[in-house]
């Protein structure tokens, strides 16, 4: 089954950025809700403008906000939890134009 | 459009943090207003209402425009605020209505008040006051209150227990307010009281006192989990809604013309200006020509649409 993707057009400053925003069942959650989510990265590179290597900034902010929690890590490990499933993880990763960002350990 | 995209690492990407929609848009709310977050919560089309109004008061600004209306709910906006961390139901139970009661509605039902008052709603009452004012009670939520406060709530208390009395054949007694149909009681006296005439806002202050009252009831009565406050709050926040409705109808300011009562002034002065002689006669002039710009044209936001309306007549 396709996985449902939306890029999302962010102005800042006269300059457009797409934002991608992929749905996904929540799996840790007993209901397994689907929620739309973000990356935690792209958010970072928006809100402070972060080009180089993450800096956690915007996960400190969620952790502040007692939101850690809610951040799911998409590796080849929660799919083998059963969080993720294999095609889930991979319309992540090669989303055609907006490839996952690297991801520098936030935590 | 410029992707989010570190290109160097689209090879060794081996894991991403990916966050839930719902809980950006809680912190980047939380964040506060800049450029990134309104641009993001824009796109997200979870842009809080606040900051919208503030972005288009700050247009308006800079358009050289006041939109008072706008300017109104975002100051009400301002006082939501600061109670925002707060638990509703508690922030209800603690907050001051804004408020008062009409005297010319409390002068409507004044004979409605519990009469003659039996010794024990008397005693009680004695009760509730102390229970008020003590500096320090653990049964009570909220600060002590001075003798007014208290003096409105007795009172409110004997037009309550009146109908309660009368129209619901209860035995007189504060734990009334304690018990569990004290809700549909409540609800009942409201409709009787807006059947007499009385204001919403009047009907909200009347029901906060009810509140205040019930929570004392719930220290005197054996089984206070069966007062349904929930139902008394649902009601309070239902006659302060109908008032701030009724409040858009009122004028904002003394001094403000209604758009009628300015064109009234301008036909009052244009007879004026046709009786008079002499210097007089030059003075209104002034006077007329003053009012005839400021009322012979629609208000700017009428003006708007008809202008738009026109270029649409004129361009088919």
């Amino acid at each position: 089954m396709a996985i449902p993707i939306e890029t999302l057009s962010v102005t800042m400053r006269g300059v457009t950025h797409a934002l991608t925003v992929i749905s996904l069942p929540d799996r840790r959650k007993r209901s397994s809700q689907r929620k739309a989510w973000v990356l935690v990265r792209a958010v970072e590179q928006l809100l402070f403008d972060v080009s180089s290597r993450s800096t956690g900034r915007f996960a400190d902010h969620l952790a502040r906000m007692s939101m850690g929690d809610g951040v799911l890590v998409a590796e080849r490990s929660a799919v083998a939890s059963g969080v993720l499933q294999e095609e889930e993880l991979s319309a992540g990763a090669h989303t055609a134009n907006t490839p996952l960002p690297a991801f520098v350990p936030l935590h | 459009m410029r992707l989010l995209v570190d290109v160097e690492a689209r090879a060794r990407v081996r894991k991403a943090s990916i966050c839930p929609l719902t809980i950006l848009v809680a912190a980047l709310t939380h964040h506060g207003r800049c450029d990134a977050t309104t641009s993001i919560l824009t796109a997200c089309n979870k842009l809080p209402k606040r900051w919208a109004q503030e972005l288009e008061s700050e247009a308006n600004a800079r358009a050289d425009e006041v939109d008072l209306v706008l300017e109104e709910a975002l100051h009400e906006s301002e006082e939501c605020e600061e109670h925002a961390d707060v638990d509703l139901t508690h922030e209800l139970l603690m907050t001051v209505l804004p408020y008062e009661a009409e005297e010319e509605d409390t002068a409507i039902i004044s004979n409605s008040a519990l009469n003659p008052c039996p010794q024990l709603v008397v005693d009680q009452l004695i009760a509730y006051e102390q229970h008020r004012m003590a500096p320090f009670n653990r049964h009570r939520a909220g600060g002590q209150v001075v003798t007014q406060t208290v003096e409105s709530d007795k009172s409110n208390a004997l037009r309550w227990l009146g109908y309660v009395t009368v129209h619901q054949r209860q035995e007189p007694s504060l734990e009334l307010f304690g018990h569990p149909h004290v809700g549909a009681w409540t609800q009942a006296w409201m409709e009787w009281l807006r059947e007499q005439g009385l204001k919403s806002s009047t009907l909200a202050v009347y029901c906060n006192q009810v509140i205040a009252v019930s929570g004392y009831a719930l220290t005197i009565v054996e089984d206070p989990s069966s007062c349904p406050t929930d139902e008394l709050l649902n009601l309070r926040k239902q006659a302060e809604s109908l008032a701030k409705q009724e409040r858009l109808f009122q004028p904002k300011n003394k001094n403000w013309l209604s758009w009628e009562a300015a064109q009234e002034a301008r036909v009052a002065c244009v007879d004026a200006y046709h009786a008079a002689e002499g210097n007089t006669k030059q003075a209104l002039l002034r006077d007329c020509l003053i009012l005839s710009f400021h009322t012979l044209q629609p208000p700017d936001r009428a003006l708007r649409a008809r202008a738009s309306c026109y270029t649409y007549l004129f361009s088919h």
